[in-house]
């Protein structure tokens, strides 16, 4: 593992519960890693998987989505249809041989900024282990 | 055990003359099935004229497209007055099924007639020699229980070869006589009511045999030789680009398959007319960029899309120009994804596609 390693993260996060917790954590100075670039998504559920697939060709190193509790949806079931269309893209990871542990979900409220932070460090240093993905420097894609 | 009707003529004469009688009688406004284009080849057609009939290869062992995609064209949503009465795959029939679940179309007022299979040739070979030179080897297989060597890949590969949700089944495989003698197999009222006044001897058995289910191990080890060729496990990023590689981007594969139903397909959109700046933002990240680009994009797009459908019909890999084994791909990520949901596309009408619908209590290992 290259030490110098820093991973290029993206997370779309819902802007109900896991875009605030983000901005919970930054209010209250809990850090988490710069590294991550945070796309603002009106709930999971408008996550086409995709988006996953596009990040991740595209050169990003992990994919991470965040969403409110199941039951906690503001749009009822939204998190629940993207807890599908993640477990697809991540089946179809595992079957080419691509690493499904770079993409991630996780469900986190807007009261749980802690939680948020620590989420990112550990999802951070799972995708340093895994080290850079191969898609960012491949041009014939 | 299903109600049987067993009359003295061979496979397809006996479906041809079912088929006209249905036409002759007023029962169905008109037949869907696989008919003789010119000498060398067939066409879906839907036909009324009971002369046209005689023209039906309701089994020749080629599948020019998928017939349950070009029958969901035809039977949209609104309401048909009259029942048609139609002939396909089993494969094509599951697509067409699905397509009814995703609802493109309606199921109703259809009588489904369809067969244990035994695969079909690549459509290429529709113009290498003469078809019908192939025909009796191919029914000699039948009669046997055993499939061809040239035949799909996907065929070779197939384990639904008995038909979900037809009317009517008309057994096939491992038929020694069925140049003589024709059995069909009544699933439903409907198929009952085709039936009726059809002369014949009437009786009871299970569609599967002892040679249905040699097949199906045959072909279960097939499927696990044409994945492990392709080395799926260890393919990764590298793997991909030596696959796909040679894709020329024509979007057959997308064309031909009977899940692929959108109108305006996501990656013929105009978000994929790339701007300079997108061009320049490439060159700077990767140092290069593959014209036209987005191969793997569009591949993998479409396997997050679709592949929870696939039927594994193998009409993709059939059309492929570059010979990609698209479908060995697409319906080895399709099972695995339909293991997931424990979902078989176009098997039960009433279990809805996983993307329509989710539960509070599921899949709870994916998140962390
Ligand atoms: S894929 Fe299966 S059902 Fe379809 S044509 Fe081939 S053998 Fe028949
Ligand atoms: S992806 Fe290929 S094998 Fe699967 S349904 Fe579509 S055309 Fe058939
Ligand atoms: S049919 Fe073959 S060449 Fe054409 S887009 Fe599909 S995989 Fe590429
Ligand atoms: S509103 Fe947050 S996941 Fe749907």
């Amino acid at each position: 593992m290259d030490a110098a390693f820093e991973p290029k993260l993206v997370g779309f996060l819902c802007r109900w519960c896991t875009y605030q917790a983000a901005d919970l954590a930054g209010v209250g100075r809990s850090r988490y890693p710069a590294n991550l670039v945070p796309i603002r998504v009106m709930c999971s559920g408008r996550v086409d998987p995709l988006f996953l697939v596009r990040a991740f060709l595209k050169g990003a190193d992990g994919v991470f989505v965040g969403g409110c509790h199941p039951g906690d949806c503001h749009y009822i079931e939204g998190n629940l249809r993207a807890r599908r269309r993640f477990g697809v893209v991540q089946t179809v990871f595992s079957v080419l041989g691509l690493e499904p542990k770079r993409l991630r979900l996780a469900w986190i409220s807007a009261s749980e900024g802690p939680k948020f932070t620590a989420q990112m460090k550990d999802f951070d240093a799972a995708v340093k282990k895994l080290g850079k993905n191969t898609a960012a420097a491949e041009v014939f894609l | 055990m299903p109600k049987t009707l067993t009359v003295n003529r061979g496979a397809s004469d006996a479906v041809r003359a079912l088929l006209r009688s249905l036409i002759e009688g007023g029962k169905v406004e008109g037949v869907f099935t696989l008919a003789r284009v010119n000498n060398k080849g067939v066409g879906y057609a839907l036909i009324r004229d009971p002369e046209k009939i005689e023209q039906a290869e309701p089994f020749y062992p080629w599948m020019p497209s998928s017939g349950g995609k070009q029958l969901s064209r035809l039977v949209s949503l609104s309401r048909r007055p009259r029942p048609l009465a139609v002939v396909l795959r089993p494969c094509e029939l599951r697509a067409f099924v699905e397509l009814v679940k995703l609802e493109q179309c309606r199921r109703d007022k259809l009588v489904l007639i369809s067969s244990t299979c035994g695969g079909v040739y690549p459509v290429e070979t529709l113009s290498d020699g003469n078809p019908d030179d192939r025909v009796p080897r191919y029914w000699n297989g039948l009669k046997a229980g055993e499939g061809q060597p040239d035949a799909r890949d996907s065929c070779r590969a197939c384990k639904h070869f008995i038909p979900y949700n037809a009317d009517l089944t008309v057994a096939l495989v491992g038929c020694g006589d069925l140049d003589e003698k024709c059995t069909f197999f009544v699933n439903s009222e409907a198929g009952q009511a085709c039936l009726e006044g059809q002369g014949g001897v009437w009786g009871q058995s299970a569609v599967e045999t002892e040679a249905t289910e040699k097949l199906a191990a045959a072909r279960d080890a097939e499927r696990e030789r044409q994945r492990e060729e392709l080395h799926l496990g260890s393919l990764g990023i590298e793997g991909l680009v030596g696959i796909f590689g040679k894709c020329v981007g024509c979007r057959s594969c997308r064309e031909v398959c009977p899940i692929c139903y959108c109108t305006l397909c996501d990656f013929d959109s105009a978000k994929y007319e790339n701007e300079p700046a997108w061009f320049a933002r490439e060159l700077n990240s990767r140092k290069g960029v593959r014209v036209p680009p987005a191969t793997l994009l569009f591949q993998m797009g479409r396997m997050v899309h679709m592949s929870v459908s696939c039927v594994g019909c193998g009409m993709c890999s059939d059309v492929c120009p570059v010979n990609i084994p698209v479908a060995t791909l697409f319906s080895s990520v399709g099972e695995a994804n339909q293991k997931l949901f424990d979902y078989v596309p176009g098997k039960d009408e009433s279990q809805k596609p996983p993307f329509v619908k989710a539960e509070l209590n599921e899949l709870e290992n994916l998140t962390v």
